[in-house]
Parts: C-alpha cells; structure tokens; sequence
C-alpha cells in the first residue's frame, strides 16, 4: 500500500494497523483535529503510518453493524501536515477508505458493504472521489464499488 | 489557530480529500439514514450471482491468509494443509470434487489434507494449482508464504544434534 510524498511524486509504502492503548497517548486534538478518546471502545480506530516510521499520518474510526454485514466510517482525519494544498503526502483519506473496504470483505464476504453519513456540503465530493453511491442520508460502496476503491489504491 | 477552527478555513474539496467529519444527526435522524441504507443494500444483495459470490468469498479467504502472513506472531502458525481445507469449506466444496477440478489424484490430495504430504515438487504443484483454481486471485505465491511460514517455525523450533554413527549433523524435529 503506498501514499505518494507531493514534493517528489515518490510511492511511499505504508502500513494500517489497529490503535493500541499506547498510542492513544500521542493522538492529541491539536494534530489530529479531534478527541480520538471518544472512539474508544464504540468503535475500531485505525492508524496509517509510513512503514517502519513512527508518526501517525491518519486516523480512523469504524464502526460496525454486523446484522447489517456493514461498517461505518465514522470518522477520518489526516494529521496537521497532511491536509490542505500544502500537505506533505497524498492519498492518505483514500488509503484509510480502501482499508475499510478490505476489512468489510473479509469479515463479511460478498454480503460487504461500507458507508458514511457525510455533510450535505461534502457528499457530491465523496461521490466523485470515491465512486460512493447514495442512500438518502448516506452514502456507500459495495460489490464492484469496493472493489474499485481497492484496486485503485492497492490495499 | 486551534486545530478545530482551521477545519471552518477549508475549502469543501480540501475537507472531502483529507476528512470524514463527525455528522451533526438526532440519534433519531441517524436511525432513519441506516434504515434506508439497509433496505438500499438488501435490494442490492439480492441481485449478486454465484460467480459474484463466489469471487468475493474467495478475496475474503485471500485477505485472511495475507493477514496471517503478516502476522509476526508465531506462536499461532497453522499448516497448509489447515488453510487448504478451510479453503473449501468456504467454497463449500467437497475434497473429491475439488481434487478432480485441480487435475490432482483424489488419494494424494487426501494425504496432503492430513498433512501427510512431505514431498516439496508435490506441494509446488499444489500450490500452483491453487493459484491457477482461483484464476489468480489468491496467487500461489500467497499460498507458498503460508508453507514458508510453517517451514520457518519448523526450523526454529528444531534443534541440532551431532551423531557419532555417520558424523553429520542430524536435525531433530520436536513434536
């Protein structure tokens, strides 16, 4: 799995693992724009790292809802240094978001499906970022849609 | 400025390439949004075919070896032979018929089964043609990482004697 470093155009290899209680020590508001604390527990929080390097460059939180063979994503957050126009690395939402897919397939087979519930402002974005379809409220990959989503960022 | 308040400063494609943010929903309006999603996805669910179901059962079983794989643990190392039988309890396929579909001999497949098979050319030629049945999806390299790996914890847990008999090391297996 690979994020890409803007400046150089460079793949840069990842690794996504679950959080452990460890790390919660060093996921503050301030670098990764929410209280993570809040997730613990409820749900499964997951961060993005630069294989064998120690900062967390992304965080994010499902939730599942095994009667429904679904996981929500709930929340993502790249850190301080990777959002906006001067982010030092790309790809790190959609890295976290493909993840999500593999970790649905593999729990529920071809019954999978992921989804949100996004501001009303963003969904058209997610839409087209993400091929995400509409459901009222939410939005969600499933079948091919995840599959896609995969391939494209080769989780 | 505070973490929070440069989120207010983004423009929406910013947000949406680099966040999923919290929703503001009534526990009420959250319950509504998953029904509707869940009426959504059972429409969908019901128009999946065998190949499809097939395809995704099988990219779940792949997922689960590369996870194995990767796992540094090695106190919960399994054989292959463990992950080939589960294999067809996911495809829900019977030893016979997927011996026969492989192009394999019934009986030395049931070796293989009970981890009687030792014989690396035969488990190679295995390994390929768990490749070849899944049309690639689950490599037979993936299947050769999970022998690797069975391989590995072997010789580690062995130990090597000196025999004076033909005076060459002789490696013990432990049991």
């Amino acid at each position: 799995v690979h994020i890409i470093e803007v400046s150089t155009g460079e793949l840069i290899e990842i690794e996504i693992s679950e959080v452990v209680e460890k790390d919660f020590e060093i996921i503050d508001e301030e670098k990764y724009f929410f209280d993570w604390n809040e997730y613990k527990g409820s749900h499964k929080v997951y961060k993005l790292m630069i294989s064998k390097e120690p900062q967390i460059l992304g965080l994010m939180a499902l939730r599942e809802f095994q009667n429904e063979y679904r996981v929500e994503v709930s929340l993502i957050a790249c850190s301080r240094e990777n959002y906006s126009q001067s982010k030092r690395y790309d790809k790190i939402a959609g890295c976290l978001l493909a993840f999500a897919c593999r970790e649905a397939i593999k729990t529920y087979g071809y019954m999978a499906a992921v989804s949100l519930k996004p501001k009303t402002v963003l969904k058209e974005h997610y839409q087209r970022k993400y091929g995400m379809k509409s459901a009222g409220i939410s939005l969600f990959l499933e079948g091919e849609g995840m599959l896609n989503l995969i391939n494209e960022y080769s989780v | 400025m505070k973490s929070r308040d440069i989120l207010k400063t983004l423009k929406e494609e910013e947000l949406s390439d680099s966040f999923v943010l919290p929703n503001d929903l009534t526990p009420e309006e959250s319950s509504i949004a998953d029904k509707e999603l869940l009426q959504v996805l059972e429409e969908k669910r019901r128009t999946f075919d065998e190949t499809k179901k097939v395809h995704f059962k099988t990219l779940q079983f792949k997922y689960l070896l590369e996870d194995y794989i990767n796992n540094k643990n090695t106190d919960q190392v399994l054989p292959l032979n463990h992950f080939t039988k589960m294999y067809l309890e996911t495809l829900d396929e019977a030893k016979k018929d997927f011996a026969n579909k492989i192009n394999l001999k019934e009986s030395t497949f049931n070796r293989f089964i009970k981890g009687q098979v030792f014989n690396h050319n035969t488990i190679v030629d295995i390994v390929l043609k768990l490749g070849n049945y899944s049309n690639n999806t689950i490599p037979p390299i993936t299947w050769f990482r999970v022998w690797e790996k069975q391989l590995e914890s072997k010789i580690i847990n062995c130990t090597s004697t000196y025999t004076d008999n033909n005076k060459k090391d002789k490696l013990v297996y432990e049991k």
